[in-house]
């Protein structure tokens, strides 16, 4: 957060040289001596003019995922097409239109937790029975009453910036979990290359982390008991979360967006190793035919099974379930793009 | 003019006329951000960078608009670009924790054993600090780009349409205080069925930031469109395209199909399962479900004009159901009381 001149009061006078809000954080290179302009998000500042690099130490340690290439993330992009069931066949009608390199901060947080639960399951049974000569199925539901505690230890990542949303963000903090922090550089250590063109910093400062961690993780937690036990409520919830420590780190991403029959796609690259994180592709025939084929069998099957389901009283729940996966399909052949991971 | 207010720039003394509804003011002389009641400087103020140029922006888009389902294949060299104007929309931020607890008490009289269980909850929240733009809604909860901020600097109010900021910065703190405990109670309602107490609430206050904005309004054939493209990451935040009358015919096919093969699966289902009448009957139940099913391409079908926006995730099983624990030995460590 900015300090400059917080609280006192205005001047009528206008002070000479005016220095408008903001600019006062304007400095000189060290180098050359042009001025550089320094952003609340700078971490790596860079001269226009000369090309010094110079690293902002925001007062707490951050450590840098080493980036692979532009050429590499070139040459990777170019295979993966060449090599891709869907696109190999239009690799000469694709063109790069952008390579965008950006460091994500993230915090990676070593935690362990105790949880302990009181909650409630309703179990279904179904049985046939001889009622006077025919056989009826009798369906029976009863609430069984679950309590358990244990603990768990993990890693997990929280990203540095609030607010925020990019392609592959959330597939990168799945990676970032399993990344081996001990292989980061210290930012201040590290070589940051001509090529870099800005490096931003953390937004959502150390003292702050605990607390968000303790509250994504006792939510997570929670989600993940009510799934492992089977539960339908929860009477009471405790979880106590144990930050043991956490690192700020800086990852790299890349998105290239490319052309493709005048329209533009993307894919999200992981800096750290080239892997594709997510692609964002066309829907081609193939892809339409295989979306409205699902969804004209889903179709067909819910309303087959629809008059069993006065025998059978689970096949309504068959029948609404596919009728949904019908129209999520019909959706997919419509959307114009794929989400491909 | 009636609803405007005459100020002075408390810092460079220039003069100049903003609405009776501003609570904050910038000075288009100087730039210097300051509230209208006391003249104090707003500090916390920052902005997005235009990163894409209009022209850029509007490539962005036409060529965004081209990979939806039903865009004229001629899209991007038959539109005709009418009006560019930039938005900088101000976004009050503020942190906001809340701490609750679960009273639960489990059987009765002497019998009885109290739980209490700890709820906490932080989070950010932004709030749109002027709702004049026609886009407010679209924007409201719209998300940054990765591309950063930047000290409020006075060219920007020279770039674009500037809103000044009309929500009081109270005002968001108290939506935000709102906020953080309306989303405390949906955490306890989810683990808890005791009582639920709410017990204390803290915020801070982040700053504004302005957000650029790029307000598109193009031509293509007769019809006149409107699209909003984030200046600073490119994004296609909002964008409207008239959809081919062969894709509707198509959409419109593929509902027809839909609801056939619904009926004639609900017909034999009927014939084997019930028979007679009733058969009728599941036929038309089948049909109604290859009518719900179909309701996608059904709205498409009907639709000269498509809305849309650009997504940058969809929803993942795989990314919800995650490896996200390692199990410890089961230590009942957390003492109930």
């Amino acid at each position: 957060m900015m300090s400059q001149g917080a609280g006192t009061p205005p001047s009528i006078e206008p002070p000479s040289p005016l220095p408008s809000p903001g600019e006062a954080e304007v400095f000189k290179c060290p180098n050359c001596g042009a001025p550089i302009e320094v952003t609340p998000d700078s971490l790596v500042i860079k001269c226009r003019y000369c090309g010094y690099i110079e690293y902002r130490d925001p007062g707490y340690d951050v450590f840098v995922f080493p980036s692979i290439s532009r050429e590499e993330i070139t040459r990777r992009f170019w295979d993966r097409m060449r090599t891709d069931s869907d696109m190999s066949k239009y690799v000469s009608s694709i063109s790069i239109d952008s390579i965008t390199n950006m460091f994500v901060p993230f915090y990676v947080v070593d935690y362990d937790a105790q949880y302990f639960f009181i909650g409630e399951r309703e179990e279904t049974r179904t049985r046939t029975v001889n009622v006077g000569g025919r056989v009826v199925t009798q369906t029976e539901v009863r609430t069984v009453k679950v309590r358990d505690s244990g603990s768990v230890r993990g890693v997990d990542a929280i990203l540095g910036r609030r607010h925020i949303e990019e392609l592959g963000i959330k597939e990168l903090s799945t990676q970032v979990k399993q990344l081996d922090v001990s292989a980061a550089v210290h930012a201040s250590k590290y070589e940051w290359g001509k090529e870099v063109y800005a490096v931003m910093g953390f937004d959502i400062e150390p003292k702050e982390v605990s607390a968000i961690a303790r509250d994504v993780i006792a939510e997570k937690l929670k989600t993940w008991v009510k799934r492992k036990y089977r539960l339908d409520r929860l009477n009471v919830y405790l979880c106590r979360v144990n930050i043991k420590n956490f690192k700020a780190v800086l990852v790299p991403i890349y998105i290239v967006t490319y052309k493709f029959r005048n329209a533009i796609y993307s894919i999200a690259f992981s800096g750290v190793d080239g892997r594709q994180l997510v692609a964002i592709e066309p829907v081609l025939t193939k892809h339409l035919v295989m979306y409205l084929g699902g969804a004209a069998a889903a179709t067909f099957v819910a309303s087959l099974a629809l008059p069993f389901a006065f025998r059978l009283g689970h096949l309504a729940f068959l029948s609404v379930a596919l009728m949904i996966g019908a129209g999520y399909l019909v959706g997919k052949a419509l959307g114009g793009v794929r989400f491909e991971r | 003019m009636s609803g405007e207010a005459m100020l002075k720039c408390p810092y460079c003394g220039s003069g100049f006329r903003v609405p009776h509804t501003v609570n904050v003011a910038t000075c288009p002389y100087c730039g210097y951000t300051f509230k209208v009641s006391t003249g104090e400087a707003i500090t916390e103020h920052y902005y997005f960078k235009v990163v894409f140029s209009s022209s850029s922006a509007f490539d962005r888009l036409l060529r965004f608009i081209l990979r939806n389902y039903g865009a004229p294949s001629d899209f991007h060299t038959v539109t005709e670009l009418r009006k560019a104007s930039l938005h900088y929309v101000p976004i009050h931020a503020v942190h906001a924790e809340a701490a609750g607890e679960c009273l639960y008490t489990e059987g009765m009289w002497f019998w009885s054993k109290s739980y209490e269980g700890d709820f906490y909850e932080v989070g950010d929240y932004f709030i749109l600090a002027n709702k004049e733009p026609w886009f407010s809604h679209i924007i409201e909860n719209y998300r940054f780009s990765l591309r950063g901020r930047e000290y409020f600097k006075p060219k920007m109010l020279r770039m674009g349409r500037y809103y000044n900021i009309a929500v009081r910065k109270e005002e968001a703190i108290k939506a935000a205080s709102d906020a953080v405990v309306r989303d405390l109670m949906q955490d306890l309602n989810t683990g808890c069925s005791g009582n639920k107490i709410v017990k204390d609430v803290k915020t801070e206050y982040l700053g504004v930031t302005h957000y650029p904005i790029w307000e598109f309004t193009y031509r293509y054939g007769n019809v006149e469109m409107k699209a909003l493209v984030d200046a600073s990451s490119g994004r296609v935040i909002y964008a409207e395209y008239p959809q081919t009358l062969k894709a509707r015919e198509e959409a419109g096919l593929i509902a027809g199909t839909l609801i056939g093969i619904g009926a004639v699966g609900g017909g034999v289902g009927g014939l084997v399962a019930v028979g007679g009448l009733m058969a009728a009957a599941m036929a038309g139940a089948g049909a109604i479900i290859g009518l719900i099913a179909a309701l996608p391409a059904i709205k498409r079908a009907f639709e000269k004009v498509v809305k849309t926006s650009e997504k940058v995730e969809d929803w993942n099983l795989l990314l919800k159901m995650g490896k996200l624990f390692e199990e410890g030995e089961s230590v009942p460590s957390i003492t109930t009381g």
